[in-house]
């Protein structure tokens, strides 16, 4: 099962907008609607 | 996998990709418009990046245009469209066709439009209105913020490949080695496509023997 550890954001300049990933099972989880990333989400490090 | 419009079938050509390439969609009618200076301004932008200009006018001339069209779409960086008030009607498909192409195939197309309204399909797109003062810096921005995608690009690659969805994460990788080709792009691309190749191996045999169980299931 997913969990919130299992997501991360990272910022996409193009649309100046917090994407947040699925680290679990890969892909886009959803693109936050407003300016600022969203609250209690880690930031993607490379691994 | 592209599916050609000519022959109904699987692209059959093989595109290499062209780093640091851009695919400029524009008509030959250079009279009556700011094009010239449109064209300056884009090169001299483009020069300082060390990115070349490739004309999809210079293609538009003998054999099958729409196949050499589309593996430059494929090749290049990303793309460039010039619309004016002076395109020649039986030229306008075209463009938007190429415009098209690169869409589909993924990659950034900065659209700029003089003295025209841009299709309604198309309104949602972001588009440069070309003026003499504004347009160099809003140009520049375009070109800047893709290459600002790069570090995005590179997360979500890494984040495919981690979680074992390396083709998409190869799609990805694709986008970083046309933006910047650097040895650590390209070691970690073969690296992917070594890990492509077992699965389509093990993938293999599970289908071989997939259908030997259905077969012999069907002979009881």
């Amino acid at each position: 099962m997913t969990t919130k550890k299992d997501r991360a954001q990272v910022y996409n300049p193009r649309i100046d907008r917090w994407v947040k990933l699925d680290t679990k099972r890969g892909g886009i989880v959803s693109v936050k609607k407003s300016p600022g990333p969203y609250d209690q989400v880690k930031k993607y490090k490379k691994k | 996998m592209i599916w050609c419009p000519n022959n109904g079938s699987i692209c059959s050509e093989r595109a290499t990709p062209m780093p640091n390439t851009v695919l400029l969609i524009a008509s030959d009618n250079k009279i009556g418009v700011p094009r010239v200076q449109i064209e300056d301004t884009i090169k001299s932008v483009l020069r300082d990046k060390g990115i070349q200009l490739i004309f999809a006018s210079d293609y538009r001339k003998g054999g099958n245009i729409l196949c050499k069209i589309c593996k430059l779409a494929q090749q290049v960086q990303f793309g460039i469209l010039i619309y004016d008030n002076k395109v020649q009607k039986r030229t306008i498909p075209n463009l938007f066709y190429e415009s098209s192409l690169m869409h589909y195939l993924g990659k950034e197309l900065i659209m700029i439009g003089y003295k025209t309204r841009r299709p309604s399909d198309l309104e949602s797109v972001e588009w440069i209105k070309y003026d003499e003062k504004e347009f160099k810096p809003a140009f520049e921005q375009r070109v800047k913020n893709i290459f600002a995608m790069q570090a995005y690009f590179e997360s979500v690659a890494d984040n495919e490949i981690a979680t074992g969805n390396y083709l998409v994460g190869i799609e990805y990788l694709k986008k970083l080695l046309l933006m910047g080709p650097t040895i650590p792009i390209a070691d970690k691309m073969a690296e992917v496509n070594a890990k492509i190749k077992k699965i389509e191996a093990r993938e293999f045999s599970n289908n071989i023997h997939f259908v030997t169980m259905t077969r012999k299931g069907l002979n009881h």
